[in-house]
């Protein structure tokens, strides 16, 4: 297959670690639309670095890139830059993006952290070039501020912040009409919390979306007090509410985000 | 006085002996694992048991004690909650109007057990004019735990339930899941692609055509409540069974299953009737004393540990052999 070669037009420094490109393919096109690639690679040399895309213009062969240059040294980012401004390159190991438009979706209601950024935006880019209401939300668990983005996207949708207190998300979700779908990225216990409150006012595995970050924290659900204890499948934990040793089996519930525990055998 | 003698007189259910009764679920000597469901002839829900008053007893107890271990609910079974309860109010008064009576006045509605002596006036379809949800209320009544299964996007869910007497499983872990993850620790049902099979065939069930299957483990004491929840407390008395009190001390469990489609909700209504016979009661039918002889010898250890009997099952064997022997 032809390698795909890409040239970029024009470059924007959206805050301290962010850069949006835009860049037009001189060679083939990428297999998504939409998508997501761990390396840029020049004719002599590669970095790795969080990437993603989206095809805004996808007809004249245009896409618009994010860039996180967070895990680079000054130098290499200079270097990239100074790369990207005189060389063409490539994308290498693309993958689609975790989040996938269903044909019927009116509404998004899209629930992000700050280490999902990037994330955040290409969806954010991808729901705006297909004309789908979103709406941005930030959970309790961590703030975002917006100031620092220097994006009219961004600018232009502020995120609302909604706390997990008092049922305020339980009682969002549950007021959503039929065609309102939800994406949520960021670090693994966010997502789950939502996961779980989504699944218990109905939204299907098809309208709930994830791309979590992170380490899981692996839950034991106790089977005498019905609380949740940290801990792995297959081992023996001691519930941290009613002190009870329990044998963790395999059984895993996607609506507590747990494995059972059960009471071990003396 | 005298018709309220005769009241009484039919208001008493018949003591039929347990051996008369007792759903004997084996057909042969030979232990097989499948989906041996059969169409429920007659299409009824309920078996009203000389046990009735008793169970409904401890059934009211376990819901006072431990509430969120014997009910669950998710928040969008209401209407197929208020589906079963009109389902089975129905049924108590069309087939055992002795016993179950009920008045409607548009959505007013009062129901009278007249087994128990007790009237609940109520709103059809408003939740707060009964004392518990709709399904919490109607399983007080019925000797049989009763369960809600909300079909959706190609699954079946455990969206409400009523279970004063699990067989060694927790309602709190399991409710809200699908029926798949549900079934998870069967042995042999997920190597068997059975999972898929059966939940095919309970998506495809129809109204009006309700299926039977029956369940079977074994029971140490003729103890109905085995919650997960207190594994603890009776998972010791495993230890106790020998050769000489396994007629006493162990019970076959049988778990009548009995599934309706709900036309109105497109849910399942999954209703388990839990019956005991001590081992020495059972062999009092030799044919069946025989044949779960031969059950227990041919079924093997993965399925006997996962239905809970293999530390007694030689225990089991041996008595039946004995007792197959003594009178043949």
């Amino acid at each position: 297959m032809e390698a795909v070669r890409l040239k970029l037009i024009q470059e924007q420094r959206i805050s301290d670690y962010i850069y949006v490109l835009e860049v037009k393919t001189l060679t083939g096109s990428l297999n998504f639309y939409h998508g997501a690639a761990e390396q840029l690679r020049f004719k002599h040399q590669s970095f790795s670095l969080p990437i993603r895309f989206t095809a805004p213009y996808q007809e004249v062969g245009m896409y618009r890139i994010f860039i996180d240059t967070y895990f680079l040294t000054d130098e290499e980012r200079l270097n990239v830059l100074n790369q990207l401004r005189t060389h063409d390159f490539q994308l290498e190991c693309l993958s689609p993006l975790s989040f996938v438009l269903q044909p019927n979706t009116q509404k998004v209601l899209l629930f992000i952290e700050e280490i999902a950024l990037l994330e955040s935006l290409t969806v954010m880019e991808m729901l705006a070039n297909l004309h789908i209401d979103m709406i941005l939300l930030v959970t309790d668990e961590l703030q975002i501020t917006g100031k620092q983005i220097n994006y009219k996207l961004w600018q232009d949708s502020m995120p609302t912040a909604i706390s997990f207190q008092n049922k305020d998300v339980h009682f969002l979700l549950s007021w959503q009409k039929i065609g309102t779908h939800i994406f949520a990225a960021g670090a693994w216990p966010m997502v789950d919390r939502l996961k779980r409150i989504a699944e218990d006012v109905g939204f299907s595995d098809e309208l709930f979306q994830f791309k979590g970050y992170g380490e899981m924290t692996p839950y034991v659900f106790c089977v005498r007090c019905y609380k949740l204890t940290k801990g792995n499948q297959n081992t023996q934990v001691q519930c941290e509410h009613c002190r009870t040793i329990l044998d963790v089996s395999n059984q895993y519930s996607k609506r507590l985000g747990a494995y059972l525990g059960n009471i071990k055998a003396i | 006085m005298e018709n309220r003698e005769l009241l009484q007189t039919k208001r008493a259910i018949p003591d039929t002996p347990l051996l008369d009764r007792f759903p004997f679920p084996f057909k042969g000597d030979s232990y097989r694992y499948s989906n041996d469901s059969f169409k429920l002839e007659p299409r009824v829900l309920l078996d009203i048991t000389p046990e009735y008053f008793e169970e409904i007893e401890l059934k009211r107890n376990i819901l006072k004690d431990r509430h969120e271990h014997a009910y669950q609910s998710m928040p969008h079974s209401m209407n197929g909650q208020w589906e079963i309860l009109e389902f089975i109010v129905h049924e108590m008064v069309t087939q055992h109007p002795h016993y179950f009576h009920l008045e409607k006045d548009g959505d007013h509605w009062m129901f009278e057990n007249l087994l128990l002596g007790e009237r609940q006036s109520f709103t059809f379809g408003d939740a707060s004019t009964l004392p518990f949800e709709p399904l919490d209320f109607i399983g007080r009544h019925v000797q049989e735990d009763l369960f809600y299964l909300g079909q959706r996007d190609g699954n079946l869910y455990l969206d409400a339930g009523q279970l004063c007497f699990p067989n060694n499983w927790s309602i709190g872990f399991n409710i809200g899941t699908p029926f798949l993850e549900f079934h998870k620790p069967v042995p042999e049902f997920y190597s068997s692609r059975m999972a898929e099979k059966v939940l095919g065939f309970l998506m495809r069930m129809e109204a009006g055509m309700p299926f039977r299957r029956p369940s079977w483990t074994t029971t140490v004491e003729k103890m109905l409540p085995v919650f997960r929840e207190s594994f603890d407390e009776w998972s010791p008395k495993k230890k106790n069974v020998t050769t000489e009190n396994a007629g006493n001390l162990v019970y076959l469990r049988v778990e009548d299953q009995r599934l309706f489609r709900l036309p109105g909700s497109n849910g399942i209504l999954f209703s388990l009737h839990t019956h005991l016979i001590s081992l020495e009661e059972l062999t009092q039918n030799q044919k069946w004393a025989k044949q779960f002889y031969h059950v227990l010898l041919d079924a093997p250890d993965y399925m006997s540990e996962y239905k809970g009997y293999l530390p007694y099952k030689d225990k089991m064997i041996a008595y039946l052999s004995k007792q197959i022997e003594s009178i043949s």
